[in-house]
């Protein structure tokens, strides 16, 4: 990768990084917490997404927090429970207990050892990632090729930061583009340039998150700045993967008319003809947190009205962008 | 046959047609216009009200003039004394026009009206009038009686009681084996007793009735009485018994139609003394011109499309009024009825909106069909119990003509944009898929889906239809001509009765399994009705299970064909007569005999069959007592027994451990290669037999909400399913919850199963409104059709998760696992969500629909 340029964040790219240059490594494993196929929304046609686990952002309003942590780690939906009580015995921590409703599970005294799972008679109870490797992958993906070619749909891996585990992640694409699949990468745009760019060799198309243009905001409410990202973005504009801008619509942080103003001057400058999609906030994630034990951190935040998201789409507009929504 | 052909080759009308459609074939439909049109306006508005006002109501008219008739012809030929009895019915049954109505005519005077067959089933209807509640017979549909009505259907079921055809087939069966068939019929295993010599699913040549009319089959039955008459004269003085039958049977035909006919003329009778007496000068106009539209046909040609809807009508409930059963014909209805809206539209007789309140008429007739008995089990009315009041009449729309071209047209899609909107349960809609389809079409039907909500339409492979009837040795232009009929039959609609109404089995496999559980118990019946397979607990490997499942099924099929040997001749010796069904099927007339006397083209259509489903549970089941007991070794096959005798009370683990097992339905290479493997290996068994005639059987592999009627009397599984509840779903379709991967993976499993010989494989599927929002999501859905259908599926249907079933899955978690949630770059089960989200997702629905 001698094209590759010096960068000066020591945490990201770490000179030690394994070159991927040498070729992809098909027993390469990647941390996966789910595949989901006949994916509509994340990319052309009908997709398979690989959804990785693992993500260096914090951001609030995350409708997949089982994706933060790279761990596996155990989920419950109540819902499902029937209040037996066999994980309780189960646990030889204690960390389990009865709610009436469901259970809790002590955070501080769980080791993730999935001893529960094993007795959970309705499955409420389950491990959130599993370990596949790039065959096992490709093989599931592969299963609907044929529905691929007639929607001119491919695969998608999204997360989490897929970037985190970029060798994975270039080695699965590399296979996929051999079978002559269109390959989405959706990305929060932070991760090595290093690792980004042995991705993007093998990547046609790159789903790029911006989410809050003023760093001070960005850090507070994704937990790291958004140097890096910006960074990344003009990378991936200069490559020749095709690329759209995802931008997630947050009431009071990603939403307001500065924001949206300085996304779109920074979008005009990447390259020509750029697309943005906007994503209204939503809560279907809301849930996740009860099943991972936390408090769900945007509170009872309302999502955006239609005539707010056709107000902000109008604004890229105007910019010259032309601009999505979706859901 | 050939008088057929000059038949239709000589009649100028249609040649001037021709040159129409043609003109009207070019080019785009105009979707633009056909969006316009209001097919539920004020007036179809009012009629739907009035339908769902009313209540199912059994009318005792055409049991009281059938058997008034019958009274008289004693010592007549039995085709002609049928009729003479439709004829009567017809002459004297009352007729009535109802407000708003433009097309006109019933089966009953009733708008829910029934009509019971008493001459098939006259004892189990006089067990059914003896019962002091009858109004409340069933849990599902309150039929309602008059008392008159009672009183006619008592008289005829005396008449009739030791009459009826089936007696002979009934009794046979009834002594062999002290009734052993009859118990299997309890457990939901075959098909019950009695085995009546009846007929379903009629088809009919419409293009050859809109040609020439009822008239001009008079004159072909008359001229071939004439004709043999002249033959015979040359040979000697008598006529021989073949030609004897012939002429009996023709002139039963004349009989029929001329019934029809002059029925025909009795509403436009009523029409014009209802105008004189009608102060609306519009209401008056659509008097006189129903008047005048009875008084043309179905004698004479039509001319114009109300006057081709109303033939139509006139050939459907004629046909209801004669056989008396479910099953309705409509068959390809946007092609027999294109030349005559094309016409009339290309010469301004005609506007869409017109047409499309026409057809709104069109649905508030078929609503008007109401079922009342199938099985005919003594005091129940099971058929209502599995599907309430629908009576499956089926419309066939799009897939290509007879040389292979692309079929859609314009009518096509107005008669989906209308069926969205006056959104009724019946009838079914049948949309055949094929990559050449107008895309226009292919749009529609996909807006349908989602508008509509109930499946319709429902789709099917152009190109496996036409295999099908191939296969079955159909000319390959025949072939092309296929329509859905009943339920789900593949049919060739232009000769096509399906007059195998008693089918060989009525295979329940996870009943099957079951016996082999249970060494050859039955847990419903509490009698040993399968064969001695070994008491499972003995078994050291997973492979003596499935052993035994598959002796259990060898056994069965071999005893039920033993049965079938023992009454196919009294069934088929008999069977009524159909003069008036038979009349429009193909080659009838020109053979001289009726349909169930082996008139008719294609012979091979009619065989027996072999109905076949509950594989999914049965194929789960087998494969979690391969996991759970032989492998992982959770319990032993003494727990799972002990469990299953206590539908699973005590043994949730174990009961989990099951579920939890690999299920088909995932596109996961085990399950599903078990599951072909029980699906191939049943059909190739029933394949191997032949019935008195040499015929192949027809495997029958439909839905029709049996899985919740045949599951009633099926124990607990080891699939995790408890006593009583529903089976899987159709025949292919993954067992309800069951298929996690989404619907590209469920697909994938269905197409793995071998569908050859197979009529009717279902895959019922769920989608939600919202992916079917944007053009995209339109796109995608287009795309999954394509390849399913490409990969060799054949049919798919998709219920669109309307705001009821999301409630269902917000209460009943357990059982929607397979919901996934779609939304960009976000993964989740809807089990997973919160309430108010999944609050939040119901209320969209909600404004989808």
């Amino acid at each position: 990768m001698s094209d590759c340029e010096l960068d000066t964040d020591p945490v990201l790219d770490d000179p030690d990084e394994p070159d991927m240059e040498a070729g992809a490594e098909h027993w390469l494993t990647g941390r996966i917490f789910n595949i989901q196929r006949f994916s509509t929304e994340d990319g052309p046609g009908i997709r398979t997404t690989v959804f990785l686990k693992g993500c260096p952002l914090t951001c609030l309003w995350c409708s997949n927090p089982e994706s933060q942590q790279t761990r596996r780690q155990l989920a419950h939906n109540d819902v499902l429970c029937d209040q037996c009580g066999r994980c309780v015995t189960a646990c030889s921590k204690q960390a389990i207990e009865l709610t009436g409703t469901g259970i809790r599970v002590n955070r501080d005294l769980c080791d993730n050892c999935g001893d529960c799972v094993q007795v959970c008679g309705p499955r409420s109870l389950r491990m959130i990632g599993d370990d596949k490797t790039v065959d096992e992958v490709v093989e599931e993906v592969l299963r609907d090729r044929l529905y691929y070619r007639s929607s001119q749909g491919g695969v998608t891996c999204s997360g989490g930061e897929p970037l985190m585990q970029a060798p994975f992640v270039a080695a699965l694409f590399e296979r996929c583009q051999e079978a002559g699949l269109h390959t989405t990468l959706d990305t929060t745009g932070h991760g090595s340039t290093k690792g980004l760019k042995s991705v993007l060799r093998y990547t046609n198309l790159v789903l790029f998150d911006l989410k809050v243009m003023d760093d001070a905001l960005h850090r507070k409410t994704t937990g790291i700045t958004n140097r890096q990202i910006l960074r990344n973005a003009r990378v991936v504009a200069d490559s020749p993967a095709q690329m759209i801008i995802r931008m997630p619509l947050i009431p009071g942080v990603s939403d307001t008319d500065a924001n949206v103003t300085a996304t779109a001057r920074f979008v005009q400058q990447l390259r020509p003809g750029i697309v943005v999609n906007v994503l209204p906030y939503h809560r279907f994630g809301m849930n996740k947190y009860n099943m991972l034990d936390r408090p769900y951190p945007l509170g009872d935040a309302q999502p955006l009205s239609h005539e707010r998201v056709a107000q902000i789409v109008g604004m890229f507009e105007a910019a010259g962008l032309a601009c999505e929504i979706v859901t | 046959m050939s008088a057929v052909i000059d038949d239709l080759a000589t009649a100028t009308p249609i040649t001037v047609r021709m040159t129409k459609i043609i003109a009207a074939v070019l080019g785009k439909i105009p979707l633009a216009e056909i969006n316009k049109v209001n097919g539920f306006t004020e007036r179809i508005q009012r009629m739907k009200q009035r339908y769902l006002a009313s209540r199912p109501t059994i009318c005792g008219q055409r049991a009281r003039y059938w058997t008034e008739s019958y009274r008289t012809t004693e010592g007549e030929h039995p085709a002609k004394r049928r009729a003479k009895a439709f004829a009567n019915a017809l002459a004297k049954k009352d007729i009535l026009i109802r407000d708003d109505e433009i097309l006109v005519g019933a089966p009953t005077r009733h708008i829910r009206g029934a009509n019971p067959g008493v001459e098939q089933l006259p004892i189990h209807l006089a067990a059914l009038l003896d019962r002091v509640d009858v109004t409340a017979g069933s849990e599902v549909t309150v039929t309602q009686f008059a008392d008159e009505d009672r009183q006619y259907l008592r008289e005829a079921a005396e008449y009739w009681k030791d009459k009826y055809p089936a007696k002979r087939s009934f009794e046979t069966e009834n002594a062999l084996d002290g009734g052993k068939m009859h118990l299997m019929g309890e457990a939901r295993n075959a098909l019950r007793p009695p085995l009546t010599p009846q007929l379903f699913t009629p088809g009919a040549d419409m293009d050859k009735i809109m040609a020439i009319g009822f008239r001009g089959h008079i004159k072909q039955a008359q001229e071939h009485i004439d004709a043999i008459r002249t033959r015979s004269r040359a040979s000697g003085p008598y006529l021989s018994h073949e030609d004897r039958e012939k002429i009996e049977w023709l002139e039963a035909v004349i009989i029929s139609l001329e019934g029809m006919i002059h029925h025909a003329h009795r509403y436009a009778a009523l029409a014009r003394s209802a105008a004189k007496m009608e102060q609306d000068p519009r209401r008056q106009k659509e008097l006189l011109k129903t008047a005048e539209v009875c008084d043309r046909v179905p004698e004479n040609p039509p001319r114009s499309f109300h006057e081709a809807l109303q033939t139509y009508w006139f050939v459907a409930f004629g046909q209801e009024i004669e056989k008396a059963t479910t099953n309705a014909f409509v068959g390809r209805f946007d092609q027999y009825l294109w030349p005559f809206y094309s016409k009339d539209i290309n010469e301004g007789r005609l506007t869409r909106q017109e047409a499309g309140e026409l057809l709104g008429c069109m649905f508030m007739k078929w609503l008007e069909f109401e079922p009342f008995m199938f099985l005919g089990q003594v005091g129940k009315r099971d058929h209502q119990e599995i599907s309430p009041s629908n009576y499956y009449a089926n419309v066939t729309l799009g897939g290509t003509t007879r040389d292979g071209k692309d079929a859609s047209n314009e009518l096509s899609c107005l008669f989906l944009q209308v069926a969205k909107q006056v959104k009724t349960h019946q009838p079914h809609v049948s949309l055949r898929y094929h990559r050449l389809m107008a895309p226009e079409l292919l749009e529609k039907g996909i807006e349908c889906n989602r508008d509509h909500g109930g499946g319709i339409p429902a789709w099917f492979s152009d190109r496996m239809g036409t295999e099908y009837l191939l296969d079955r040795g159909v000319r390959w232009d025949d072939a092309r001509d296929w329509a859905m009929a009943g339920c789900i039959n593949t049919s060739y609609p232009k000769s096509f009765a399906w007059v195998r109404n008693a089918v060989v089995s009525f295979c329940n496999h996870s009943k099957l399994l079951e016996w082999a559980l249970f060494n050859g118990m039955d847990t419903w019946t509490n009698k040993k009705l399968g064969i001695e397979t070994g008491d499972p607990r003995t078994f050291t490997r997973w492979e003596q299970m499935l052993e035994a499942y598959e002796k259990q099924r060898d056994s069965f099929y071999d005893y039920t064909m033993k049965n079938f040997r023992a009454y196919e001749k009294s069934y088929y010796e008999d069977a009524f007569y159909f003069p008036y069904i038979s009349a429009f099927l193909q080659d009838c007339i020109a053979d001289g005999r009726d349909v169930t006397r082996f008139g008719g083209r294609y012979q091979q259509l009619e065989a027996f069959s072999f109905v076949d489903r509950g594989f999914q549970d049965a194929s789960d089941s087998l494969l979690a007592i391969k996991k759970v007991i032989f492998e992982d070794k959770k319990g032993t096959m003494a727990d799972l027994l002990d469990a299953l005798k206590n539908n699973w009370e005590g043994y949730e683990e174990l009961r989990q451990a099951c579920v939890a097992a690999p299920k088909y339905g995932n596109d996961e290479d085990e399950p599903d290669a078990l599951m072909c493997k029980l699906y191939k290996d049943a059909t190739d068994r029933c394949q191997s037999y032949r019935d008195g005639y040499g015929r192949r059987f027809t495997m029958f592999r439909q839905g029709a909400a049996w899985s919740s009627w045949a599951g009633k009397t099926t124990g607990a599984l080891p699939n995790g399913r408890k006593s009583g509840t529903h089976l899987g779903d159709a025949s292919a379709s993954p067992v309800q919850g069951c298929d996690v991967k989404g619907p590209t993976a469920a697909m994938n499993s269905v197409c793995k199963l071998d569908s050859t010989f197979i009529e009717g494989p279902l895959l019922n599927m769920k989608f939600s409104p919202a992916t079917l929002r944007t053009k995209g999501g339109q796109q995608k859905f287009a795309s999954l059709l394509d390849t399913y259908f490409e990969k060799g599926g054949f049919q798919v249907q998709f219920n669109v998760l309307d705001t009821e079933t999301l409630k269902q899955a917000q209460a009943a978690p357990e059982s929607h696992r397979d919901l996934v949630v779609r939304v960009a770059g976000y993964s989740a089960f809807w089990v997973e969500l919160s309430p108010v989200v999944q609050d939040e997702i119901i209320s969209r629905t909600e404004q989808c629909m």
